[in-house]
């Protein structure tokens, strides 16, 4: 076979040169690209979860719900330092959290200690955890049902806003019944315990909260007694099985809770990514949120483009269709073509 | 079904809803995306793929990679499998009718480059060309000469990057070099009246 002379060699070693010269930015790329694979790739479990068996199927019980948040990590060693906050609620007379947009249930437990001495619940906002202080057992109640002060805000603003049946009274009252359900000086009840105690089928997956879960959830004031804080979390649908009050009885000690350094040591790709990973697992409400806690900490951060898209995508998924085309439209005027806004130019239109 | 790495791409499943792949971590895909995704985009561009639609097809490739990526068989063939798949994507590109507009591209220019001005501007005029090149040869011959030539593939690799035999493969490069000889003298980067032997 022929070769080539020498100059033209030299051209083409010039020419791979220049190609070698180019890098593409991989992560902004791959968030671009697992927000555009297919809903159906649930089958890309993440590293530390048991296979994929993270598909939220789950029913919502009749009666009484309980969920949990564990502290299994998902991406690997530096994540596995994190530790989830651990959350129980009771539903009284076949109340019912049920969820809202498409395939989203979220439900926000708590547990409040008997304690009497007030429940605690830190918060994670844009200088990093803030600590809010409620009073006993009503304010704790109040807390849980998104009736909290300014120091629960964050977390919970995005529930007022779901279109769906939220029902405060009955967050309400689950928190109160929670709050009396666990004995006095006792802990909050354990995931783990929780699981084999939950009315969900035999060898039903154990949801995985994903490493930030400590942004979503309300994790005890550094120095305070387990018994003393009240810990609200949420979940989604696959972890809403039906739970008796009385299994929380069955209470374990809690797990150390994550401090607020943990919670700032997330970067701005951990964030977008577990908000990316939050909307594939068909968790709208906690997407969001994570991607408010991206724009007050990093507001023209790296990925600041991707937190647009994927609040549109996010908002969309919910059902919260106007709101959804608003930011759409933003988003396509400030960004006319990037490997997301294919995806996010269907939004709200392939949804429907 | 089509010729470009037939042995592994069969029409219906590539373009169908697919075989549910077995599980692949996460991480196992990242992994995979970072160690390839330059060459992917490099392959792409090579094969023609509009400058304002190579991210689309970068996200495109590794679509499919994901979606078949319990045919990956690991080890020296990893590229000419991604490489087929990229050519599929490429053909497809390339029929498009793409929007215009490009707010943030992926790639990013090395910061810290040690060549000098005058390097960067032979290697920059040398890429064009070769692109120019490429834009003008046909499919077959532009993919067998990036994959043996730009990519360096072997023999083997690029064999199965393209599934074509053998024969077939060094056909197309033969001619696809002495056309590139053939452009560059037309270019006057070779003066016609003295070529040079190889």
């Amino acid at each position: 076979m022929n070769k080539l002379p020498p100059t033209a060699a030299g051209v083409l070693e010039q020419a791979r040169r220049a190609d070698r010269e180019h890098r593409i930015d991989v992560e902004r790329a791959l968030v671009a690209l697992h927000t555009s694979l297919p809903v159906a790739t649930a089958d890309l479990p993440l590293p530390g979860q048991a296979g994929p068996s993270t598909s939220a199927t789950g029913s919502l019980p009749p009666a009484g719900a309980v969920t949990h948040v564990s502290g299994k990590a998902l991406f690997g060693g530096k994540a596995a330092k994190l530790f989830l906050a651990t959350a129980v609620a009771g539903m009284i007379g076949g109340g019912a959290l049920w969820g809202f947009g498409t395939n989203e249930r979220t439900v926000r437990s708590g547990a409040g200690a008997v304690s009497g001495q007030g429940a605690i619940a830190a918060v994670p906002s844009g200088a990093g955890a803030r600590v809010a202080h409620t009073g006993p057992d009503a304010s704790a109640v109040r807390a849980l049902s998104g009736l909290a002060g300014p120091g629960l805000d964050e977390v919970h603003a995005d529930s007022s806003a779901q279109r769906g049946p939220v029902r405060p009274a009955a967050l309400a009252d689950a928190a109160s019944h929670a709050a009396h359900a666990a004995p006095a000086g006792g802990a909050i009840k354990a995931a783990a315990q929780l699981e084999g105690s939950a009315r969900r089928a035999p060898g039903r997956p154990v949801r995985v909260a994903p490493r930030v879960a400590p942004l979503l959830a309300s994790a005890q004031r550094e120095g305070a007694e387990p018994a003393q804080a009240a810990v609200s979390a949420r979940d989604s649908a696959d972890t809403a099985g039906a739970q008796p009050a009385s299994d929380m009885a069955q209470a374990a000690p809690v797990p150390p809770q994550p401090a607020a350094h943990a919670v700032e040591s997330e970067s701005e790709l951990d964030l977008i990514d577990a908000a990316l990973t939050s909307l594939r697992e068909g968790q709208g409400t906690r997407a969001l949120s994570l991607l408010e806690i991206h724009g007050a900490r990093y507001p023209t951060g790296k990925f600041a483009m991707e937190r647009q898209g994927l609040r549109v995508l996010a908002l969309c998924a919910l059902g919260r269709v106007e709101e959804g085309r608003a930011a759409r439209r933003a988003f396509l005027r400030a960004v006319r073509d990037a490997p997301i806004v294919a995806r996010v130019r269907r939004a709200c239109d392939e949804e429907q | 079904m089509r010729e470009v790495g037939s042995f592994w791409l069969s029409e219906d499943r590539d373009t169908g809803p697919g075989v549910p792949p077995e599980a692949v971590t996460r991480a196992e895909f990242d992994a995979f995306y970072r160690a390839h995704a330059d060459f992917v985009w490099r392959s792409l561009r090579r094969l023609c793929v509009r400058e304002e639609a190579l991210d689309d097809a970068l996200q495109e490739v590794f679509i499919v990679v994901h979606r078949r990526f319990h045919e990956l068989r690991r080890g020296p063939t990893e590229r000419a499998w991604l490489f087929a798949i990229a050519q599929r994507v490429a053909s497809g590109q390339r029929r498009w009718v793409r929007r215009k507009g490009h707010a943030l591209p992926l790639r990013e220019e090395l910061a810290a480059s040690a060549q000098s001005p005058l390097e960067s501007a032979m290697r920059k005029q040398a890429s064009d060309l070769v692109q120019e090149f490429l834009r003008e040869l046909d499919e077959p011959r532009r993919a067998a000469f990036v994959a043996s030539e730009l990519e360096q593939m072997t023999g083997a690799e690029a064999h199965a990057a393209l599934g074509v035999n053998q024969n077939t493969l060094y056909a197309r490069l033969s001619s696809a070099r002495k056309a590139f000889v053939a452009f560059l003298e037309a270019r006057g980067v070779i003066e016609p009246s003295a070529k040079e032997e190889p």
